[in-house]
Formats: structure tokens, C-alpha cells, sequence
């Protein structure tokens, strides 16, 4: 299951739909997610559903290589307008 | 929606605030010749934070400190709208409370979302939220005024802006049904409780049901922190004003891509930090709003 190398997502600043780069990102199940934050603030992301949680992200952290179960939306809980979208 | 320069007082009266040179109304309020209620707001004091916008941002919360006790007319206390912390580090929340415990009267707080960002908020609780509801939403009566500090940096929803929640709703709702119409109220959150920039998150998705509890009041203002500028609005009673930072300023809205610390020149910074002074001088007169930089620009104020 895993072995397949992790796909970034950076994390760029406070902007709705453009928070994120790239997204939305067509990420295949076997890839694992990582969330990079380039951004000057904390964050924290997870998955709408509840199914994957980075944790606090402080500037310029990366979190672990986190599988992605069901791809969907996901959000920064500290500064919820940051939105963005896995598909597969 | 009025851009507001530093050094400016701004005097709400009939719902039309009214400004004036800082000189001139600071001159005017301490001729009040005793009697009103004088209260200060800090906010956005993020302690811990030491990037290039402010790399010594306790200095500057002790210069807001220093500016307040040095007050002619000395407050009765002083309202922090969150964000006391950056990391919400235990040593941050540490330094913040020794630096104000200079001061000799009470401070009341609410939190921002810096101050939640470990264990649910609980370190900002055990610290901060003695005598609070959920949160940390609570409310008060000084000198005939009734201040509400609300909470909507918790369980906010994807997509979403700050939120108070239908718990804080319902406590609020119920909170100022006791109170005669006629009462001055005063609301305190970290975030805007009005949508000054919703793209980059400033604004709350539910204020607007807080703020219908409100409307039968003759006199409401609103103090806000979070985006670390003056801003001013007034929707027929109620008056809104964001304060200054004591740590960093941050972009007018739009005008970078996204918000976050702004490095200005250093002989500029103390320029765009500051507190902002309030004052009633009884409950049938208007608040008068004054923001303090803690440094006067020696250029003349742009119009």
C-alpha cells in the first residue's frame, strides 16, 4: 500500500479557493498527501469529513505524509475560508 | 465603509460619526472635567511572533502599556480583543500576563484564533476565562454601559468566516433581555462582526443573528480586532471600529494576495501600532473613539 511517493500541496496564504497550490489536485489513492505551509501563518488542514488532520502547521512545517481514504474537500480549521479540493 | 488615519477621534453622534484632529479632541476629552466612563482597547498583541514585520514585539506591547498608564485621565480598565499570543505557547501567554501586570487596572479578554491554537483553547481558559461561559464569552456592566466580549475564533465550519455558534447565540440572546433600551451596549469579539473582507476570511458568518438580539438598543458599538488596522462603519445605532496592533500591521484588504505581517520601514512601525482610547461621558452622550499610534508621525496627516 504505501511506497508511492507523497504528493505536496502548499499551503500559500489566506485566499479562498486560491489558498492552495495546486487545486484542486488530482491525487491517485496509492499517493500519500503532504501539506507544505508557505504561508507567514499557522495552519492546520483537514479533510471535510474528519478523515485526515495535519495538525497545527506552523510556518514554513510540513506534515507527515498523510493517506488519503475518500478524496473530497478540505479546509485550515484556524482560518476556515482557506478551502480546497482532492479528486481522484 | 470609512478608511480611518491614526491620530484621528471620531465621535459617534446620531449614528453619524463626526471626526476630528487627535490634538484637538484629545484637549476636548480631558476638559470632560471629571466623571464618564474612560476604558482602552489592545488587541492583536501576538507575543512570541519575531519575524522581519516586528522582530521585538514585546517592546511594543510594553510601549502600548507604557502609553495607557501614562493616560491624563487614567481608564478604568482595558479591553484585550485577542490574539494575545502567537503560538499560543505557554511562555507567550507567560510574558503577555507579566508585561500586563504593569498595569493597575483590570483587563478583560477575548480570544483570537492564535490563542486556541493548542488543546482546544484550554491554556487561553485556565488562564483567562475565570468567571466565563463556553469559550470564554462573558459580559459586564461598568458605569452604566454593558459590555459583551463574544468568542468566534472556535468550531468554525469549512468555507465559513468566524462564528459564534447557536450555544453563544442563545447565552446572548437571553443575556440582554434584562437590560432597558435605553442601555449603551458595547461588543467586543476578535474578528469583525461585520464583513469587512469575507476573501480573506474577515468577517462573521453569524453576526448578523447577534446582532438582531441588539437591535431595540439605541446605542451599540462594536470593537474588533484581528485585521490590525483602523476601520469604521456605522449601520443605523451601531457603530463598528477595528483597533490597531500592538505587534504588526497587515494589508489593506485586497491590496496584497492574501492578509499576514506587513514590514514597514522602522522608523514607521510604531506609527501603525497602537491602542484605541474610549470614552462615555454619560449614558445619553456618544462614545468617543480615539485610536493612539504609539508614535506620532512628525509629517502632517494625509488627508
Amino acid at each position: 500500500m504505501t511506497g508511492a511517493n507523497p504528493i505536496t500541496i502548499e499551503v500559500i496564504g489566506i485566499n479562498g479557493t486560491r489558498s492552495f497550490s495546486p487545486n484542486p489536485k488530482s491525487i491517485p489513492a496509492v499517493h500519500p498527501v503532504i501539506w507544505h505551509n508557505e504561508d507567514i501563518e499557522t495552519h492546520h488542514i483537514v479533510l471535510d469529513d474528519g478523515s485526515v488532520d495535519t495538525g497545527a502547521l506552523r510556518p514554513g512545517a510540513s506534515s507527515a505524509p498523510m493517506p488519503i481514504g475518500t478524496a473530497g474537500p478540505y479546509h485550515c480549521t484556524i482560518h476556515p475560508s482557506m478551502v480546497g479540493t482532492i479528486t481522484r | 465603509m470609512a478608511w480611518v488615519g491614526t491620530g484621528a477621534v471620531w465621535t459617534m453622534s446620531s449614528g453619524v460619526l463626526k471626526g476630528m484632529p487627535l490634538g484637538h479632541a484629545a484637549h476636548g476629552m480631558s476638559n470632560g472635567a471629571g466623571g464618564g466612563l474612560r476604558f482602552v482597547q489592545i488587541s492583536d498583541s501576538h507575543i512570541g511572533f519575531d519575524k522581519a514585520a516586528n522582530a521585538d514585539v514585546t517592546a511594543t506591547l510594553r510601549a502600548a502599556i507604557a502609553k495607557i498608564k501614562a493616560e491624563p485621565d487614567p481608564p478604568s480598565f482595558v479591553l484585550h480583543t485577542g490574539d494575545l499570543t502567537h503560538l499560543s505557547r505557554p511562555a507567550e501567554f507567560d510574558t503577555l500576563q507579566q508585561v500586563l501586570s504593569e498595569l493597575s487596572v483590570p483587563v478583560f479578554y477575548v480570544p483570537g484564533e492564535h490563542d486556541v491554537l493548542e488543546d482546544d483553547g484550554r491554556s487561553y481558559l485556565q488562564r483567562f476565562g475565570k468567571g466565563t461561559q463556553g469559550a470564554g464569552w462573558h459580559s459586564f456592566d461598568k458605569g452604566g454601559v454593558h459590555f459583551i466580549g463574544l468568542v468566534n475564533v472556535v468550531n468554525l465550519k469549512a468555507g465559513g468566516l468566524g462564528s459564534l455558534g447557536q450555544e453563544q447565540l442563545e447565552w446572548l440572546e437571553k443575556d440582554v433581555k434584562r437590560l432597558k433600551s435605553s442601555t449603551p451596549i458595547v461588543v467586543f469579539a476578535h474578528i469583525p462582526l461585520w464583513a469587512v473582507y469575507p476573501e480573506w476570511g474577515w468577517g462573521t458568518d453569524d453576526s448578523a443573528q447577534a446582532l438582531s438580539y441588539l437591535k431595540r438598543f439605541g446605542s451599540i458599538s462594536v470593537l474588533n480586532g484581528h485585521i490590525h488596522q483602523v476601520m469604521q462603519k456605522v449601520e443605523g445605532h451601531v457603530s463598528f471600529h477595528t483597533a490597531m496592533s500592538t505587534a504588526f500591521p497587515q494589508p489593506a484588504p485586497g491590496t496584497a494576495p492574501s492578509p499576514g505581517p506587513m514590514k514597514v520601514d522602522a522608523d514607521r512601525l510604531r506609527q501603525v501600532l497602537g491602542i484605541s482610547r474610549m470614552s462615555f461621558h454619560d449614558v445619553n452622550h456618544p462614545i468617543a473613539i480615539t485610536d493612539v499610534p504609539l508614535e506620532e508621525s512628525t509629517k502632517s496627516a494625509e488627508s
